[in-house]
């Protein structure tokens, strides 16, 4: 694909949004979804900039999403497992969906993250890519850097998972 | 259990982004893409050798027209790309190293700054250009105005007026510029109309802190005046000021009438005109009522708008040959009101009293103001 500095402008557009969400969900709080969506648009940037070829540009964006959000996970693994015990979360949450102006979906959003955050990971990031970001098997096997197979079954044992979890 | 797909469904159908953080990272993201060009290679070894000599037949040219000054005549009108183009670079590196003092600094920068908008102005138009070319050109240009508007920030610290009479020039020379570019966005190639827009764009965006600056440095400018004088030396000092812009404006009315009569350019600096005598007339009013505050309010309307003109006047003259071509092709091709005076849109009508005698676009501007404000050049 023949980027251009316009065209990339373009491809802002489309997929900032989407890649926020993703983001969101995966850390739960707006500012650092902010500062790794940003990220996710200068790397890819660099990378074309250093004459690097794209591809599959949304595979490519939502790949190095998911490394950058590994990355936070990794060093901030300490900070991350105390917040989620911490029950002070339970009053922190409300704030984190001000940005949001429909009261309903902010319901549904809080909703969600505390369902999510009750997964490993490895689960909620291939339950976020597909029922949140909304990607095929094959997507989220790209993206991943694996197989539909492994993909599938990795999303099974998710939802398993999440069953028992609301039962 | 149905619920958390709901939920999920539900969240994945919209989007839960904040805009205008969307938008202000984009920008932030733009500037970024600005200071980090794509590469693009030339395709052809031969091709590449070239454009690796570019440099040093440049520096050539640089060392030829020191000794030369026809030289540094013909690297004037060059644009990036060109090979002449860094000899005028470092041309103006030269005479900026010979000018002395604060306000001529800032002046000389104001310049530069016309310059570097005259290239992004002209590189807009060009079919075949690379980004790489026009992203340079926009990043050179927000440099310049950022150095242009630390060179005032300069001035401002020894004189507050001085300081504001240099922004305004800055500010008008960006808004004259953004206004060919739009007139031309219309008019031009669809295959340059994204340049014109991005042109359009980058000037927006450094207008933006300068005219905050404008802003800024007109209330200090007031307040200054206001809190250190007394109401004798006050109102001295309103009229000296509304003397001075008086004189600018009728220095102005002078270039204005010798343009032609029904030239777009004419038109709209009349209009420009007559709101900045408005403005002075209500001012002289208000220093007779001992308003001051709204005087030098007024006053300050009425600089900034002759200041406008006179860059209107400026960059139309300047405008190269293939600008102009663009803007005269519609003309023609389109015989608007604009160019007609029968046709002429009238400007807006201003609520002073010497606005019902304004002149149509296709008078000489003579309205009949009060004798101490002369719409009418001295002959």
């Amino acid at each position: 694909m023949d980027i251009t500095e316009r065209s990339f402008a373009n491809i802002y557009d489309e997929f900032a949004p989407k890649i926020f969400k993703f983001c969101y969900f995966r850390v739960s709080s707006k500012e650092e979804a902010e500062d790794l969506t940003s990220q996710v648009f200068i790397k890819t940037w660099d990378h074309l900039s250093a004459g690097g070829a794209l591809t599959n540009i949304q595979g490519f964006l939502y790949r190095i999403a998911n490394n950058l959000v590994i990355d936070f996970y990794r060093k901030n693994k300490n900070r991350h497992e105390v917040s989620i015990d911490s029950t002070l979360d339970a009053i922190d949450l409300p704030d984190a969906t001000d940005f949001v102006k429909d009261l309903d979906l902010r319901i549904t959003i809080e909703q969600v993250q505390s369902k999510l955050e009750l997964l490993s990971d490895a689960y909620r990031e291939v339950i976020t890519l597909k029922y949140i970001s909304d990607l095929s098997l094959k997507e989220i096997a790209h993206i991943m850097d694996t197989t539909e197979n492994n993909i599938s079954v990795r999303l099974h044992r998710a939802i398993e998972k999440l069953k028992k979890l609301m039962e | 259990m149905s619920d958390i797909f709901k939920q999920l469904k539900k969240v994945s159908q919209v989007d839960i982004v904040d805009q205008t953080w969307i938008a202000r990272n984009k920008r932030e993201l733009l500037g970024y893409m600005r200071l980090h060009p794509l590469v693009r290679t030339a395709s052809t070894p031969l091709l590449r050798r070239f454009f690796r000599m570019v440099p040093s037949v440049a520096f050539l040219s640089a060392i030829l027209l020191l000794t030369t000054g026809g030289m540094s005549v013909a690297a004037q009108g060059s644009i990036p790309g060109d090979l002449l183009y860094p000899v005028k670079i470092r041309v103006e590196n030269i005479e900026s190293a010979f000018v002395f003092g604060t306000q001529n600094r800032a002046q000389f920068e104001v310049s530069r700054t016309t310059k570097r908008l005259e290239e992004v102005t002209e590189l807009a138009i060009h079919k075949n250009i690379s980004n790489k070319l026009i992203m340079e050109a926009q990043v050179r240009l927000e440099r310049q105005v950022q150095t242009t508007s630390d060179t005032i920030d300069a001035v401002a610290l020894e004189n507050k007026e001085l300081a504001l009479e240099t922004a305004l020039q800055l500010s008008s020379t960006l808004e004259a510029h953004k206004a060919v570019l739009d007139q031309l966005g219309p008019k031009a190639d669809s295959i340059v109309k994204p340049q014109i827009q991005d042109a359009i764009n980058s000037i927006v965006q450094t207008s933006d802190s300068v005219q905050n600056a404008v802003s800024s440095l007109s209330k200090q400018s007031r307040a200054n005046t206001i809190a250190t004088k007394t109401q004798p030396d006050l109102k001295e000092n309103s009229l000296a000021k509304l003397e001075s812009a008086k004189k600018k404006l009728n220095e102005t009315w002078e270039l204005v009438i010798k343009l032609p009569e029904d030239s777009l350019v004419r038109i709209q600096a009349e209009d420009k005109l007559l709101s900045a005598q408005d403005a002075l007339t209500n001012a002289e009013l208000d220093i007779e009522l001992a308003g001051y505050d709204s005087a030098i309010t007024g006053i300050q309307a009425g600089s900034k708008l002759t200041a406008e003109t006179i860059a209107l006047l400026e960059t139309a003259k300047n405008t190269t040959t293939a600008v102009q071509q663009i803007l005269d092709t519609t003309q023609t091709a389109s015989p608007s009101q604009l160019i007609d005076p029968s046709k002429s849109t009238k400007p807006t009508p201003l609520t002073s009293p010497m606005t019902t005698l304004a002149p149509t676009s296709s008078q000489t501007p003579t309205p009949q103001v009060s004798s101490s404000i002369s719409p009418t050049p001295i002959q």
